[in-house]
């Protein structure tokens, strides 16, 4: 009972003829009517009944208890009323809800009466307000599911769609449980789409819906309607291999709708309740229509995560690993592909030496996405490749491409930015085609822009080519870079460029490698990013690198041979401690696989490790020139390249038709 | 056979049979340990590996390890903090065989092990 005082106890009494009256209203079934005591209904009509769904029998056999036909979330509303009822002697109408003798809920309108305060008695007149619940209810499902149309319309991937799926019934259906699940196109099967909202022990059980489970999904799926069942009884009636299951999990209702795409069921989506339910007609095309919504959407974002995984393919293929040969000058280079996948395919770099003194550094981004725009790239860079390699010079190369682009499609508007880095002069020679500018960081940490010689981009015949040579003196660093990693939705441009020039100077006294990583992952913050995103840094060294170079017969012995060398080498620059040996382990571990894996069956020829120590940090390079058996053998060779792994900051695996190699960097410090 | 970098001695103690390694291990050398270990495994005892005085390990190493401990109770002695000890850390080899710090606390760790349990029906 509420801790209110029987306040109003001298107040408002029932006028003389009071009972009469109320049986006689009760009598007339008009509106619900019970009178209740502390211990619970005493009286109750047919109307009340009728609504709960109880007998006369039921009330004969024990009093019904109304705190217990009320839903927990409604108990501090009674706590009011009650309080109310006590200082007044009445209680104007307010909404909740009841239990029905079945489990289900009804919304109703209460008011009261106080009948007598010695005891406490009172009457309750109780109004099914279904009707209102229902039309309010329309109008929040109108609401949700224009929220819906909304939300699936920026759905990118099939886990977006399963997610805002959940996100929606959840929030205005009161579901737990949804489950995505989606026809497998080769065999008679239903993968889970939100697999992590699947209970493990459901997806232990069935790891993937077949034939063989018959659940509501399955259901669903073969015979092509919804398949609901409104309460426990009924599932475990039908289902009573789930019963277990069912009750472990708490599930008091279940649907199972089918997806339908051009007549054919494609995937299936649970719901469950927690309590019994009852669905209005409102409720159940409510769901149809967001199954609906959902089935058009899974199909556009499976379609397009196919495209988007095969232009991603084809720009892996087309990116190739960095070549310069000159020690002086240290080189790393990133792509980093958009998440969403909307802006997948433009952006290259490419790094080749073109002659003993120049390397070009080159970065480009081909306007528009997708598997065409990747196609386009490939072209762009090879074409640019073959004039440098050619000899030409950065502008004349760009004159020239410019030609080429005009005849590929899709090639025009491209942006471009080639620099050739001189060691032996300490110069940039630099021709910019309409791309960003690229950062320059000087031995001191100044970071500036260099932003002349800004030409158009490619693809027009009549542009004239200027090259800008400016001074690149030893300890300089050069970062090149494409739009994405300085454009931000709804940011200026000059916002990110200021940022990636604060982070660069901050970050200028590391490692090449680590350099790149930090700025990609300071700038590319967001997990969710929709660009791609490339980026090189070089250096010139300030001091010319500590080289160690042997090749040797890709044999045990020589392994160890080569092993000893190396650790000589790294104990003359001044490795130590857990440096020199992890450097040690690492390079061993990549020679050892080079003469256990890579000439297979084949005469054995040779391995080579080189190795460049600078500003602290080492670079190793262990190549073979053969190929593994089997030859699309999974690059993660022997077992210990888990372990080196860890050992160094930055592992690279390159494999090709020519042989493979193995980069390992780390710093000299001691790390955790 | 070119530079046996490889020392290694067994001593069979009333519990446990003791390896102690010293040297370089690595694809040419790790037969000899893989011997020693099928020796070792005879004797139906747990077996101690002392690596603290090897100078370099590879991966060769810890397939070896990995598979006598599938046969018999294995554990690693290396001395704290030692950088081969973070190697073995990091190659996630202390999560599968217990790592001891000297020789006597493992052999006495095994040891109770065998006589509280039922890891040999005979011993």
């Amino acid at each position: 009972m509420g801790g209110g005082e029987l306040a109003g106890a001298g107040g408002l009494r029932p006028p003389a003829g009071a009972e009469a009256a109320l049986r006689h209203l009760a009598e007339s079934d008009l509106i619900a009517v019970v009178t209740v005591t502390v211990g619970g209904i005493t009286e109750a009509n047919g109307a009340f009944l009728r609504m709960l769904g109880y007998s006369d029998e039921d009330l004969a056999a024990r009093p019904l208890g109304w705190q217990a036909m009320t839903p927990p979330e409604w108990a501090p509303a009674d706590q009011a009323a009650l309080a109310e009822l006590q200082a007044t002697g009445i209680c104007a109408p307010f909404r909740k809800e009841y239990w029905r003798k079945d489990g289900s809920r009804v919304p109703i309108e209460i008011s009261a009466v106080m009948l007598d305060w010695e005891p406490l008695r009172w009457a309750y007149f109780i109004r099914d307000a279904s009707a209102e619940k229902q039309a309010e209810e329309a109008a929040r499902q109108a609401a949700e599911l224009a929220a819906l149309a909304a939300e699936l319309s920026q759905a990118v991937t099939v886990a977006d769609v399963a997610q805002a799926l959940a996100d929606r019934l959840r929030q205005a259906m009161g579901a737990k449980l949804v489950v995505l699940v989606e026809a497998d196109p080769e065999r008679p099967a239903l993968r889970y789409v939100n697999l992590h909202d699947v209970p493990q022990e459901l997806a232990r059980q069935w790891p993937e819906l077949d034939a063989t489970a018959d659940s509501p999904a399955v259901r669903a799926w073969r015979s092509g309607k919804p398949v609901f069942l409104p309460d426990p009884h009924t599932m475990d009636a039908e289902l009573p291999h789930l019963a277990a299951a069912r009750t472990a999990a708490g599930t008091g209702a279940c649907l199972a709708t089918p997806l339908i795409t051009g007549g054919k069921v494609t995937g299936v989506l649970t719901v469950t309740w927690p309590e019994p339910q009852q669905l209005s007609p409102a409720q159940q095309q409510f769901l149809a229509t967001m199954a609906g919504y959902a089935a058009q959407t899974l199909t556009r974002a499976r379609q397009f995560e196919t495209e988007h995984a095969v232009a991603h393919k084809l720009q892996q293929a087309i990116i190739s690993p960095i070549e310069n040969a000159d020690a002086r000058v240290e080189v790393n280079a990133m792509y980093r592909p958009a998440t969403t996948g909307l802006e997948v395919g433009g952006d290259w770099y490419d790094v080749l030496t073109v002659s003993d003194e120049c390397v070009a550094l080159i970065v480009g981004d081909v306007v528009g996405h997708g598997i065409g725009a990747a196609s386009v790239m490939g072209q762009l860079r090879s074409a640019l490749r073959g004039l440098l390699l050619a000899g030409m010079q950065p502008a004349a190369a760009l004159e020239a491409l410019d030609k080429f682009a005009s005849i590929v499609p899709g090639a025009q508007f491209a942006s471009c930015l080639v620099a050739f880095l001189n060691a032996e002069q300490q110069r940039l020679t630099v021709s910019v085609a309409g791309h960003m500018p690229p950062l320059i960081v000087d031995a001191h940490g100044q970071a500036s822009f260099f932003e002349d010689a800004q030409d158009p981009p490619l693809g027009f015949t009549d542009t004239a080519r200027r090259t800008t040579t400016l001074e690149f003196p030893r300890g300089s660093t050069i970062i090149l870079f494409t739009d994405g990693l300085v454009e931000r939705r709804g940011e200026s441009l000059d916002g990110g460029m200021e940022q990636l020039a604060t982070a660069a100077a901050e970050q200028s006294g590391r490692g090449i490698g680590r350099l790149s990583d930090r700025l990609i992952r300071e700038l590319v913050r967001d997990s969710f990013h929709d660009d791609d995103v490339a980026i090189i840094c070089a250096r010139l060294l300030a001091h010319d690198p500590a080289t160690f170079t042997r090749t040797a017969a890709a044999e045990p012995t020589q392994v160890r041979a080569l092993r000893h060398e190396f650790a000589d080498w790294l104990r003359a620059i001044g490795a130590h401690g857990q440096a020199h040996a992890e450097l040690c382990i690492a390079a061993g571990e990549a020679l050892a696989n080079c003469a256990e894996h890579a000439y297979w069956g084949t005469d054995r020829r040779s391995m080579t490790i080189e190795a460049t120590a600078s500003n602290n940090h080492v670079r190793a390079t262990v190549r073979d020139s053969g190929r593994w058996q089997p030859p699309s053998g999974d690059p993660a060779r022997g077992h210990g390249l888990p372990v080196i792994r860890k050992l160094m900051d930055r592992v690279q695996v390159i494999t090709e038709l020519t042989g493979t190699t193995v980069v390992l960097e780390r710093s000299l410090g001691e790390r955790e | 056979m070119p530079g046996r970098l490889l020392a290694l001695s067994i001593e069979a103690r009333d519990e446990v049979t003791v390896l102690v390694l010293a040297g370089e291990i690595d694809a040419l050398s790790v037969d000899e340990l893989d011997g020693a270990l099928g020796k070792a495994a005879h004797r139906k005892k747990p077996v101690v590996i002392d690596v603290s005085n090897l100078g370099y390990i590879d991966s060769s190493v810890f397939r070896a390890i990995y598979q006598a401990s599938e046969h018999l109770p294995v554990s690693i002695v290396v001395a704290p903090g030692s950088v081969l000890a973070r190697t073995i850390r990091l190659a996630g080899t202390s999560a599968k065989i217990p790592v001891f710090p000297d020789i006597d606390s493992a052999g006495a760790q095994a040891a109770s092990r065998t006589s509280a349990a039922h890891t040999f029906p005979g011993g």
